[in-house]
């Protein structure tokens, strides 16, 4: 029977992750550092290695992460649904694991399944540089090794077998190689010991623990090593203190950032660009949407359910407000080092960077805590109406995250197709008989949100297949390219014009030209025809004043 | 066994209720919520009936002939009756005004008579029976491979091999659907629903272990997984208009189908009084297949009338987007009445005719 309602549990759980988790599959790429990434995958894995090599590893000063990295995964196919689908699936493994983490420390499934779904409910898409957005494998293996490690050191404290701790003590360095910051977490070793063994001291636990103190220190031995050998030149990992209150505005920043429901309801920037891109604050038809709808029953019977089961008749203790007082402490303490970067103290404030990647763990910390406050209140006082009324209400408020996750996903969607198309068009061999020419199209390197394009990347891409430079101030160009608004492009030079679309087209039609010009032209015989694109020859009539009807 | 058929009948009441949403609206508005009500049936309204049919394969059918017998006696003889009668009555509809179309001659009777004793649809109202040869055709062949592995001593491996057959030959109808051949008596459609059929089969052998992934979150889960497929405008499946999607999707979207009917039966059958109509309904599936689309041409009638807008009268299969609740309710009830009146007739002659 208990293991029936476990099922249950499980199973509503697993739906909850498949619908907050699903924007991953259609976001694609939001943002430059992962173009670059995708970049040099498409020029071969030979290329793609020895480029991340060079410039992730070496110019970063960070060679120990290339120890097992699994950043590659993201990149072995540039489909979409391939890199969303790995994406997805580490983030799936952390959360897991982190409920199995809760579960195995505190022996309540009602609580490692209510920090789970919470987590799933309350996470937010943004344009921001951080999980579920961007940098997820680079983010999520170290922590997918850290919670290996602390699942070991679990299992040590239970079965007392050296090898787990041996184990637990060499993914602990392993996650540390992959990112610094972890450093931080050496503490919680000796946390879940004095958790594990109430009634120990503190100095007792930390002697009983000492490995993981032996391990911090031998990597920051390592890291100092590096940092002499490969000395870099990467601002974010420079450590400098411009002020003092640059540094508490960096925590505090990541702090109230972490907070579930942050990007819907309290920050301005993101309250601006939710009603930018859907047209006007919440509307019914956000609403009304089966996969809203199936959202909210399943969280609502999720949350129901653990918090009635939430063991009962328990009374606040001084072992509660600690935990609650750790969680905080996490909240804040991985996000150190980050603020002692100069990098960081420049740009992260309410307006600019928001969240960085080590914000997915303060993240996971305050759900944990808040949780772990809603699991004891209902431990405590237990009533049923108030259970149904806080299961609302978080419903409620989880609900307007995903509703902002969607608007969020579908500009993000909307701006990786256009980079695949313009991949599509420069890729085609239409090209060809142009041999070497330079190309200015500025609206190729347009910015959109996040995804900022550098100078040069089309050129380099459009390497693969044939000579064209494709730049973005050369203004004296051989011939100009313009994208459209409908995904089309108009390549002209002052004596002829072509039309490259996906669709078949006739007539008279205004087209945007470079510098906010918009010309009509009469579009003419097909010229190519490769993949789904087709090429007619445009003639240009006169230039349109904008506004003017758009012919079809 | 008795619980096990009567669910059976609820899945068969699910997948006809759903053959009636599908021709009675497209698109439902319900204030600013547009529902794909159509193309959200269409993934899985006919698949599910195969699904029933391999279910209800009997392992013990050694005889070939005499379950074919068996099956044309269940499958062709209502196709001919209702055939037959519809040919009979279609100038009447026509002259009605509910059906388009040239009134039928001499000529034109006897090739409907023809077609139909050959087992071919002769359409119009009874548009759906298409679905009857092709269904037959399915259990034959099935029936074919299943006797044909028979022989074979390990029953795992006859499952492996009977499951290896279907499926190629289920990837034959993919490649023949998705380039538009049309088979004679929809053959196309008989290869694509081989693994269905086989589908259902394996699932009466393995139903404990499979009842334990199918509730109220399967449920859940499905709906959001066949939404997503309907958002994402890859395409529809309407068998007869060789539209299955694509090929790599096919088969998923339709298993997705299959398994969201398992779970709302399951759900349905929870409550008595519902499992029994949704059985009832199911029982006779046959008949509302044959005369749903009548029974909607009769609302549109009093429809029409009451609006005065007789010159929509004609429009095929329904004449209005707005009131698909009573096209729904009159679908599916009116057949049941007009064949349980039927019966009713024709055990009061049998009783008599036995008191003589």
């Amino acid at each position: 029977m208990k293991d029936d309602k476990n099922k249950e549990y499980s199973s509503y759980l697993f739906i909850l992750t498949i619908i907050t988790l699903f924007p991953m599959l259609q976001k694609g790429i939001m943002c430059n550092d992962e173009l670059l990434l995708r970049k040099w995958a498409q020029g071969g894995i030979k290329y793609f290695f020895r480029t991340t090599f060079v410039n992730e590893y070496i110019d970063k000063g960070r060679i120990l992460g290339v120890i097992g990295n699994l950043k590659f995964l993201s990149y072995i196919s540039d489909n979409k649904y391939i890199f969303g689908a790995i994406n997805l699936s580490f983030i799936v493994i952390a959360v897991m694991l982190y409920v199995l983490i809760i579960n195995k420390l505190f022996k309540e499934k009602s609580l490692a399944l209510l920090t789970g779904a919470m987590i799933l409910a309350f996470l937010p898409f943004t344009f921001e540089f951080s999980v579920p957005n961007a940098f997820v494998i680079v983010t999520l293996q170290p922590m997918i090794f850290l919670e290996i490690a602390i699942l070991y050191h679990l299992r040590y404290l239970e079965k007392g077998q050296r090898r787990n701790a041996i184990i637990s003590a060499i993914f602990f360095l392993w996650s540390m190689f992959l990112y610094e910051f972890l450093i931080t977490y050496v503490f919680v070793f000796t946390i879940i010991y004095l958790l594990k063994k109430s009634g120990e001291k503190i100095i007792d636990a930390i002697k009983r623990t000492w490995y993981y103190y032996v391990t911090a220190i031998l990597y920051l031995g390592l890291y100092v090593g590096q940092s002499i050998v490969f000395p870099t030149n990467y601002s974010g990992t420079q450590m400098g203190i411009k002020s003092i209150k640059d540094i508490l505005r960096v925590l505090r920043v990541l702090f109230s950032s972490s907070f579930p429901t942050y990007f819907s309801y309290f920050n301005e920037k993101y309250k601006y660009m939710f009603r930018y891109y859907n047209d006007g604050n919440v509307k019914w038809s956000n609403i009304v949407q089966l996969r809203y709808v199936i959202y909210f029953v399943v969280l609502f019977i999720l949350l129901k359910k653990v918090l009635s089961n939430s063991e009962k008749n328990k009374k606040w203790c001084k072992k509660d407000f600690s935990i609650i007082a750790i969680a905080i402490i996490y909240a804040i303490l991985p996000a150190l080092p980050n603020s002692l970067s100069l990098m960081y103290q420049d740009g992260l404030n309410e307006e600019q960077f928001i969240t960085i990647p080590v914000s997915i763990y303060l993240y996971f910390s305050t759900v944990f805590g808040i949780s772990y406050i809603l699991w004891k209140l209902f431990s405590v006082y237990s009533n049923r109406y108030i259970i149904t009324t806080v299961s609302l209400i978080i419903c409620i408020l989880g609900g307007g995250v995903q509703i902002r996750n969607v608007v969020f996903i579908n500009e993000q969607e909307r701006n990786y197709n256009k980079i695949t198309n313009i991949e599509n068009v420069l890729s085609i061999s239409y090209w060809k008989q142009f041999g070497k020419i330079v190309i200015y199209a500025p609206s190729l390197y347009t910015t959109m949100n996040s995804l900022a394009i550098e100078p040069g990347h089309w050129t380099e891409y459009s390497s693969r297949y044939n000579d064209l430079c494709v730049d973005g101030n050369i203004e004296s160009a051989d011939a100009k390219l313009e994208m459209q608004e409908d995904g089309d492009f108009y390549f002209y030079t002052d004596k002829w014009g072509i039309l490259i679309t996906s669709r078949l087209q006739k007539g008279e039609k205004i087209l945007d030209a470079i510098n906010n010009k918009r010309q009509v032209v009469q579009i003419g015989n097909i010229l190519w025809k490769e993949r789904n694109y087709i090429i007619y020859d445009v003639t240009p009539i006169y230039y349109a004043k904008i506004g003017e009807r758009q012919y079809d | 066994m008795q619980t096990r058929d009567s669910y059976i009948d609820v899945l068969r009441g699910i997948g006809i209720i759903s053959i009636v949403i599908g021709h009675a609206s497209w698109i439902i508005t319900i204030g600013t919520w547009k529902i794909p009500i159509g193309p959200f049936v269409y993934l899985y309204h006919l698949a599910i009936f195969f699904f029933c049919s391999g279910y209800l394969f009997k392992d013990n059918e050694k005889e070939i002939w005499s379950y074919i017998a068996k099956k044309l006696k269940g499958l062709y003889k209502p196709f001919i009756i209702y055939s037959v009668l519809y040919i009979i009555l279609r100038n009447m509809f026509i002259k009605m005004g509910i059906l388009g179309g040239e009134e039928y001659h001499v000529a034109d009777f006897l090739i409907a008579i023809t077609n139909s004793i050959t087992f071919n649809s002769v359409g119009e109202l009874l548009a759906a029976f298409w679905f009857l040869p092709v269904l037959f055709f399915s259990l034959c062949i099935f029936t074919f491979i299943h006797r044909s592995t028979m022989y074979i001593h390990k029953r795992n491996m006859q499952l492996i091999i009977r499951i290896f057959i279907c499926a190629a030959i289920g990837i034959v109808g993919l490649i023949v659907t998705e380039k538009h051949y049309g088979l004679l008596y929809n053959m196309q459609i008989v290869y694509l629903m081989l693994p269905i059929v086989a589908l259902g089969h394996v699932y009466e052998k393995y139903m404990d272990k499979v009842n334990t992934i199918i509730g109220f979150p399967g449920l859940l889960f499905s709906i959001f997984l066949l939404e997503i497929i309907l958002k994402s405008d890859v395409g529809i499946i309407n068998l007869s208009e060789f539209q299955i999607i694509n090929k790599y999707l096919f088969y998923p979207v339709t298993i997705i189908g299959i398994y969201f009917c398992l779970c709302l039966g399951k759900i349905l059958s929870y409550s008595n009084k519902i499992k029994k109509i949704i059985a009832y309904v199911g029982k006779n599936s046959l008949h509302i297949m044959a005369l749903h689309l009548l029974c909607i041409k009769i609302v549109d009638v009093f429809a029409c009338c009451i609006t005065g807008q007789k010159d929509k009268l004609s429009l095929y299969p329904h004449s209005f987007n707005n009131i698909w609740i009573i096209y729904y309710i009159v679908g599916v009830a009116l057949p049941i009445m007009i064949w349980y009146s039927i019966n009713k007739v024709f055990l009061a002659l049998k009783r008599k005719k036995d008191e003589r």
